[in-house]
């Protein structure tokens, strides 16, 4: 009967794409497949695709990558969160594991990727920085052969190359007001070509410095490759952390049978459902003695939030401003309106005092009557109640009286109102 | 939140520091005068309303119209003309018989609060016998 081959199938999210690969794990090494992409929109395709791996190959380990920020490399184990141990005093950890409900049995921190891509290069008496650069953050890691001295993440989402080495040189500061060290070398782990950004990382930070490309995939197969090298390295719910302690530490294609048991076989851990990455401007906290100190790790790129208050502030100020103006324009119009009517009911009452002045004694033939004066003129028949009565309404007028040709008088009066 | 917002990046405070001196130094500022103002509007509309009704005006001041104006008046006089002078002025003659110069002086009461006009300048009267003609000018608001 032909031996069930050992198979690790490797996943992880970037934006908004699931990526897929599988590989077989001989004694030579693993033979990938070709990688599979699905977009977030078919998630159930995908879990669909790996369930169908799963049942093809009995013999498993379905392996993630953890690519939150709230992951942090700490000296003692917490048994309260999800953790993972690297180095020989060190451990990831982070609050849960956030895997949704994506099949998955091994799920590693970037730091643990890191931690076995150089740990063959890091020297007790030389600082090293390690910098992977997974999902546009950067994992970083001031490191000598027996511990992690010093941890954080940087996002790099928006920010121009120079930003992003300014910030990694910014790091380098900071640890040396910690420490008094600068690093004596840097090694990055890339999973992408980054020609630009290591051109200048190179010049901001002055050093050295030879990348390592490796696909997310790649590095996961590596990963499940060897049951020793990932026993303790990946990332166990707080539940199995106790459990995985007494797991023995065998060769995986010398006891093949345990790789399932072994594995946190599809966890769905603490809280299967918030699946969503940890907000980008949360702080990372530094490791054992220097926690609470300054901490410059991820700050936060400029995103279209940070316009959000600025755009409230203008739109608020904007309606205001046009309320303001529709309602000056209103009042003005209201105030005319007022003078206008004012204006009106003295016209209206200077005329028909005018007309009442006139009573039996005259006849009004023409009048001219505004605001300011009044210019009458008729036929008079009794011209001292006339007088007497446009004297009452409007005193310093001048009254005129004309006799006609057909024993009739006539009358001019003005005056000022 | 104060940790968080230390977090962020110099341009995300500066964009804060920004939105919050507009809104001090600009928005409060609008929102008082705006609500002061609306205080005074109210309090000047009601007035309007107030004297509107003193003289049985029911309807709203409407903006001036030549049609509605004619259509409104020529029921009430002899005879009205109305002629456009230029974009905001416009000639009125009326023409009524003596017994309707109270309705007259109301209708010249009531000008301003019917339609959104003042009357420019005097009133012109001619009368002979029982006709009384009159003219004047109105400019629209």
């Amino acid at each position: 009967m032909q031996k069930q081959p050992y198979v690790t199938i490797t996943h992880y999210k970037e934006r908004e794409f699931f990526y897929l690969n599988y590989a077989i794990q001989t004694e030579d090494g693993f033979i990938p497949k070709e990688i599979e992409q699905f977009h977030e929109s078919e998630k159930d395709k995908f879990i669909e695709r790996i369930r169908q791996l799963q049942k093809k190959y009995p013999k498993h380990q379905v392996i993630s990558l953890s690519l939150t920020f709230n992951q942090v490399v700490k000296d003692k184990e917490d048994p309260n969160k999800a953790c993972a141990k690297i180095y020989k005093e060190n451990y990831v950890i982070q609050d849960k594991i956030d895997i949704g409900n994506l099949p998955v049995t091994l799920y590693f921190s970037p730091f643990a990727l890191l931690y076995e891509e150089y740990k063959d290069k890091l020297d007790e008496n030389k600082l090293t920085l390690l910098i992977g650069l997974f999902d546009r953050k950067l994992y970083i890691m001031f490191a000598t052969a027996d511990k992690v001295q010093q941890s954080w993440i940087i996002g790099t989402r928006g920010l121009t190359e120079k930003q992003i080495a300014d910030r990694v040189y910014k790091s380098m500061k900071v640890y040396y007001k910690i420490s008094y060290k600068f690093a004596d070398q840097v090694e990055m782990l890339v999973n992408d070509d980054s020609p630009k950004l290591l051109k200048v990382l190179r010049e901001e930070l002055s050093m050295k410095i030879i990348p390592t490309q490796k696909t997310i995939h790649y590095l996961l197969h590596h990963m499940g490759a060897d049951q020793s090298r990932f026993i303790s390295s990946f990332i166990k719910s707080y539940l199995s952390v106790s459990q995985s302690k007494e797991r023995p530490k065998e060769k995986i294609n010398e006891k093949s049978e345990d790789i399932t048991v072994n594995s946190l076989d599809d966890i769905r851990l603490n809280n299967p459902v918030d699946s969503k990455i940890t907000s980008e401007s949360s702080k990372a906290p530094f490791l054992g003695k220097s926690s609470g100190r300054e901490v410059l790790d991820k700050k936060a790129p400029v995103s279209l939030f940070s316009f959000i208050p600025l755009l409230l502030v203008l739109v608020a100020g904007g309606y205001f401003t046009i309320q303001s103006k529709t309602l000056e324009k209103n009042m003005n119009l209201l105030a005319s309106q007022s003078l206008a009517q004012s204006n009106s009911t003295l016209l209206s009452m200077t005329s028909k005092d005018v007309f009442s002045a006139m009573g039996k004694n005259a006849e009004l033939q023409s009048a001219t009557i505004s605001t300011e004066n009044i210019e009458l003129k008729g036929v008079v028949w009794g011209i001292e109640p006339l007088r007497n009565s446009l004297d009452e309404l409007f005193s310093n007028g001048e009254f005129v009286i004309k006799p006609l040709e057909n024993f009739m008088t006539e009358f001019s009066f003005k005056s000022k109102i | 939140m104060l940790e968080s917002l230390k977090n962020q990046s110099i341009v995300t405070k500066t964009l804060y520091l920004l939105a919050l001196l507009l809104f001090i130094l600009w928005v409060i500022p609008s929102m008082v005068s705006y609500y002061s103002d609306m205080e005074q509007y109210k309090s000047s509309q009601q007035e309007i309303v107030k004297l509107a009704s003193k003289y049985g005006v029911d309807s709203q001041t409407q903006p001036f119209s030549q049609e509605q104006f004619y259509k409104d008046t020529d029921k009430i006089f002899e005879k009205v003309t109305v002629k456009k002078l230029d974009e905001k002025r416009y000639s009125i003659e009326i023409k009524m018989k003596r017994e309707d110069l109270n309705s007259f002086y109301n209708f010249i009461n009531t000008l301003s609060l019917r339609y959104y006009v003042q009357i420019d300048g005097e009133l012109k009267f001619k009368a002979k016998d029982d006709i009384v003609n009159v003219s004047f000018i109105i400019s629209k608001l």
